[in-house]
């Protein structure tokens, strides 16, 4: 540890002292039917489920604004020689300002964490979390109150709104490509940090006459290094090219064939954009008149789950599928098979609970419900338009494939996983990690145990290596027992043995989305 | 500074939700009366000495992002502005501005219609909705119109 981590802890505890205050004065006001979720409910509930914990979240205040530090973790087990680069999460990290809390999960604004895994003999570990600095955060920090509407809470302060990034939370997925990392967020622009700290260097425009228009938090990579992505707001939507070397190369627009909704993923195949969009519409301006969630997002379970497969050369050239009525978050992955359809896995609910309740409950201290999801299989008949799709048990989220696979078959899919009722859980978030064999519907899971918190894990192909099991599954657990966060590495091909080797930060970090490897 | 109705400055229909900003529409010149009614007018977060401060009033829901009672436009000054507007009338006033920072006479937008240029509206306009006559429509009865044009 060095001397920084004080300095920092110090402002983190000034920071969640100043979270004790009273609530501030109503210049402006909240929705009649926003849940009372202020500071101190939060603290009081979360008493009861110390697995949440991280859901207080992380303050801004001081000189440090929120960073955090450390030189050298402590690692457990054996550490891979040859596991060597940046270890990159991206997730909400501000929940409350001025005793007054974001009513949702996604509302919270994004903290980058960057680990660093020095590989070699005598392994080391080091970590640096850094909040994004969007105009947003950066507005809010100097008023010393939230001030801007977010995805899940509405605010009627009058700070001037220009567009999309006026509400960026940056706080979704972080990815390093061509020298920066960007920090992703599905409504608005990627915001693009310095690898060498973590410092923010701007939002991104592409292209002239593109300002603002959303870079969403889940492009794929190509084998050659292109990143592909999609965008949708209203009745619109947009596909990004980005070639290896950060440049945009193409961008495309057009009209998605069901305005308002939620697109959060995309599939691709070597020739498709294939583009799920789940019925539930999105009333964001009645988010931001103080509806809650439950009013706003309509899940249209008489409308299709339809899947959007667009020419990656000409999204003009398009079809749509349509599946029963699903709500999806992410993919699996996709490709073409010889006979031209396009397979697709896809983790879905076939309702919107986790949306409208459970990701609201978790920012509140409890639980309510589950995700409910699981993965399906489905084929998209190119010829005759028609889909057909197969569910596979299991309670799972976080989808990942092996990186070198997006777009091509890929036969495993490593997910976290709830298969056991810890008592006192109520099957909140994941206790568990499994990877599937599509192939042959083998599952192998390791239970991290009932006082951690399983989130996304990546693959990352052991060098030098071209099976798709010879890769490590890397992720963070949240242990809610010593209130700390680890990252795992697990053996792709022993999962049921568990982490071979574990790195542990003194400290807890908030509870994060999507992350990415950078190979060094 | 010195005020005028002047020909067509630019009006401008916002829209957030909605499909694209709609098509610039050129206002007819007025014929110049005598200044019936004034209101004091401050504005915020104006972009120091760049382009145009364009600025449309309305007078009722029906003429609202339609036909201005006063459109005109100033240089832009200091971050914080405060300047007179007269020719108004009636008991209500909605106004709508943008800062034309390139000189091209319109409120620029992205592929998607979102403005690329700062904008604002009196009153309280709902975030992530178009302003509307209810949002925006204040009274003239000698209180200062803050707009402050967006970040």
């Amino acid at each position: 540890m060095t001397t920084n981590f004080s300095v920092h802890r110090r402002d983190i505890v000034r920071g969640i002292g100043l979270f004790g205050l009273a609530a501030a004065s109503g210049a402006w006001s909240r929705g009649a039917s926003a849940a009372a979720s202020d500071g101190a409910a939060f603290d009081a509930a979360v008493a009861g489920t110390p697995w949440l914990a991280p859901f207080k979240g992380v303050s801004d205040a001081g000189a440090a604004e929120g960073d955090l530090r450390c030189e050298s973790l402590a690692v457990t087990g054996r550490w891979p020689a040859a596991l060597r680069g940046r270890f990159y999460r991206n997730g909400p990290a501000i929940f409350e300002r001025a005793g007054e809390r974001y009513h949702h999960w996604f509302d919270g604004d994004g903290m980058v964490q960057q680990f660093t895994f020095s590989g070699g003999g005598a392994a080391r570990v080091s970590h640096v979390g850094r909040l994004v600095r969007t105009q947003k955060r950066v507005a809010e920090r100097a008023a010393g109150k939230f001030l801007y509407p977010a995805f899940g809470t509405g605010f009627s302060s009058d700070a001037p709104i220009q567009g999309p990034d006026s509400m960026n939370a940056a706080n979704t997925n972080a990815i390093e490509h061509a020298g920066r990392v960007l920090a992703l967020w599905e409504g608005g622009s990627a915001y693009a940090l310095d690898p060498k700290d973590l410092s923010t260097i701007g939002p991104v425009t592409w292209q002239e006459g593109f300002e603002q228009i959303p870079f969403s938090a889940h492009p794929k990579l190509d084998a050659a290094g292109n990143l592909w992505n999609i965008g949708t707001f209203a009745d619109k939507l947009v596909v990004w090219h980005v070639d290896a070397a950060g440049r945009l190369a193409r961008v495309q627009t057009g009209i998605s064939p069901y305005p308002n909704g939620m697109a959060h993923d995309t599939a691709m195949t070597a020739q498709y954009i294939v583009l799920p969009l789940p019925p539930v519409k999105m009333n964001y301006g009645a988010i931001a008149r103080g509806a809650p969630p439950e009013q706003a997002f309509v899940f249209e379970k008489n409308e299709p789950l339809r899947i959007l497969v667009m020419r990656k050369d000409d999204i003009s050239q398009r079809r749509i599928f349509e599946l029963p009525a699903q709500m999806l978050f992410h993919v699996g992955n996709a490709y073409e098979r010889p006979d031209g359809s396009i397979a697709l896995t896809f983790v879905s609910a076939d309702n919107d609970e986790f949306l409208i309740h459970g990701a609201v409950a978790l920012v509140a201290g409890h639980v309510q419900g589950e995700t409910g999801s699981s993965m399906q299989s489905a084929v998209l008949d190119m010829k005759s338009g028609r889909a057909t799709v197969e569910a596979m048990p299991g309670i799972v989220e976080f989808p990942r494939i092996d990186p070198r696979r997006i777009g091509v078959p890929a036969r495993f899919v490593v997910a976290a996983s709830n298969w056991k009722r810890h008592p006192g859980r109520d099957g909140g978030l994941f206790h568990g990690l499994q990877v599937r064999d599509l192939q042959t519907g083998n599952v192998d899971r390791f239970d991290y145990g009932e006082s951690a918190v399983v989130e996304e894990h990546i693959v990352v192909p052991k060098p030098g290596a071209t099976a798709e099991r010879d890769a490590w599954l890397v992720g963070t657990t949240f242990d809610a027992r010593k209130k700390v966060t680890r990252v795992n590495v697990i053996d792709a091909k022993h999962v049921a043995d568990g982490p071979i080797a574990q790195a542990s930060l003194p400290y807890s970090l908030p509870l994060g989305f999507h992350g990415n490897f950078t190979p060094a | 500074m010195k005020l005028r109705s002047l020909p067509p400055a630019a009006v401008v229909a916002l829209s957030l939700l909605s499909a694209a900003v709609s098509a610039i529409v050129p206002i007819p010149a007025r014929a110049q009366t005598p200044p019936t009614n004034c209101a004091t007018v401050e504005v915020q977060n104006v972009r120091p000495e760049q382009g145009m401060l364009m600025i449309a009033a309305y007078a009722d829901a029906a003429s609202f992002n339609k036909t201005p009672v006063v459109a005109t436009q100033m240089k832009a000054g200091a971050a914080t502005m405060t300047f007179p507007l007269c020719g108004l009338s009636g008991t209500w006033v909605a106004l709508t501005l943008y800062q034309d920072l390139n000189g091209n006479g319109k409120l620029d937008a992205n592929a998607f219609g979102i403005p690329s240029e700062p904008w604002g509206a009196s009153g309280k306009p709902a975030a992530m909705s178009a302003p509307t006559w209810e949002t925006t429509s204040v009274s003239l009865d000698g209180t200062t119109i803050v707009v402050k044009l967006s970040k």
